[in-house]
């Protein structure tokens, strides 16, 4: 079981229709539609991604199994660009 | 030396030399600048050989260099313009060394004016961005836009009509005051295209002094600003548009006001963020509008904007 923390050279900015993330080691602003910004967020407040996917599959009302693959995608873009860390679950 | 003193871009200065448009009153409680005229020799001395590096660059078509911006880590900022010389900015903001070349000081200082200050602004603590501003009924109306797109020519349009008092040229300097966002006054002086020069006619005595002219491109004025810090009471974004006419921009993209800022390359993590915030609160605390040019004059734009303005009004007493 995994569980992803927001880096700690990282920070979010919610906007009207968008998350703002901002890199501080990479200078970077990156910018999140209002899901992924919300599955960031709670990926980021949970406890294990397996505790994230139930909550954001109740936010969404949709089954798990449809979450399961955007979170997915979405924590490998997130690692990817150094804004998640994976954490001991 | 007889010193200078007064305040511009929320910043007290302190001059070694006579600063054209510089409001000579004084707010001991505004974070502090000194500027100094220093010559080659001395610049060398203040900036080691070593240790710095290059954070921005602009050469022309044959490969020289038409500016550079410099930073080293412990002494701070060297800005360089072809024809306008070099400053350095400390680390903090709070002094410019200026070594400008022999040139009328209304000319080298535009170097210090257009970029050098209002960097030092942000080196103090305040968010800067690219827009030039007018004062209507007490508040803040802000015009950005990319560079060239007018914005000054509206500004000043703004201020001829006699409705609007002008702020700033190019250059919005912001602290947040709580929810409100306050605006400080740049420094009394504009620039305008000749074309536009030509467009204003007589109405161009009303400007002010004519400090000079850079070759074939701008006249430069003296020109009277609002005094003290006023809140912000919203923001237009020029674009180009098929017709002119305004329209709010709802939802607010983030990019649209993190893109306006003025200093992108000298920024530490802690500016950033104050960057970010800065950008956040505006988003919540700030209408923004797109105002579409079409190709109408900057005078007949002036218009459209009183306008809106008085629409908005009536809609809010209401």
């Amino acid at each position: 079981m995994c569980r992803y923390d927001i880096a700690p050279d990282v920070v979010l900015r919610q906007f009207a229709h968008e998350t703002v993330v901002l890199n501080f080691r990479t200078r970077q602003f990156h910018g999140l539609n209002p899901t992924a910004g919300r599955m960031m967020e709670v990926l980021g407040r949970e406890a294990t991604s397996a505790a994230a996917l139930e909550v954001l599959a109740r936010d969404f009302k949709r089954p798990v199994a449809d979450i399961e693959p955007l979170l997915s995608a979405l924590i490998e873009d997130l690692l990817e660009r150094d804004l998640i860390v994976r954490a001991q679950a | 030396m007889k010193e200078t003193t007064g305040h511009a871009f929320g910043l007290r200065l302190t001059s070694e030399f006579p600063l054209a448009g510089l409001d000579c009153s004084v707010s001991e409680t505004l974070p502090s600048c000194r500027l100094t005229l220093v010559d080659e020799h001395e610049l060398g001395r203040l900036w080691p050989s070593t240790g710095g590096r290059r954070i921005e660059e602009e050469r022309d078509a044959r490969g020289a260099v038409d500016r550079f911006v410099d930073e080293h880590p412990d002494v701070g900022y060297r800005l360089f313009a072809r024809y306008f010389g070099e400053v350095i900015i400390e680390r903090d903001g709070a002094a410019i060394h200026c070594c400008p070349p022999p040139v009328a000081s209304w000319r080298w200082q535009r170097l210090l004016v257009g970029r050098a200050i209002p960097m030092a602004a942000m080196l103090r603590g305040y968010e800067v961005l690219h827009a030039s501003a007018v004062a209507v009924r007490g508040k803040v109306i802000a015009i950005s836009g990319p560079s060239g797109c007018g914005k000054t020519s509206l500004a000043l349009q703004l201020h001829l009509s006699g409705a609007a008092s002008f702020v700033s040229d190019d250059v919005l300097v912001l602290e947040r005051g709580g929810a409100a966002m306050l605006v400080h006054p740049g420094i009394g002086v504009t620039n305008v295209r000749l074309a536009e020069e030509a467009r204003m006619g007589p109405h161009t005595e009303e400007l002010g002094a004519v400090l000079g002219r850079s070759g074939r491109q701008k006249s430069h004025y003296a020109i009277r600003r609002e005094t003290g810090p006023l809140p912000l009471g919203l923001m237009y974004f020029l674009s180009a548009g098929a017709a002119a006419g305004i329209e709010p921009v709802d939802p607010i993209p983030p990019d649209l006001l993190l893109g306006s800022s003025f200093v992108h390359a000298m920024r530490s993590p802690a500016s950033l963020l104050r960057l970010l915030d800065t950008c956040h609160a505006l988003s919540r605390s700030t209408p923004v509008f797109w105002l579409h040019r079409g190709g109408t004059a900057p005078d007949e734009l002036a218009q459209i904007i009183l306008e809106h303005l008085s629409t908005l009004a009536v809609e809010r007493s209401r």
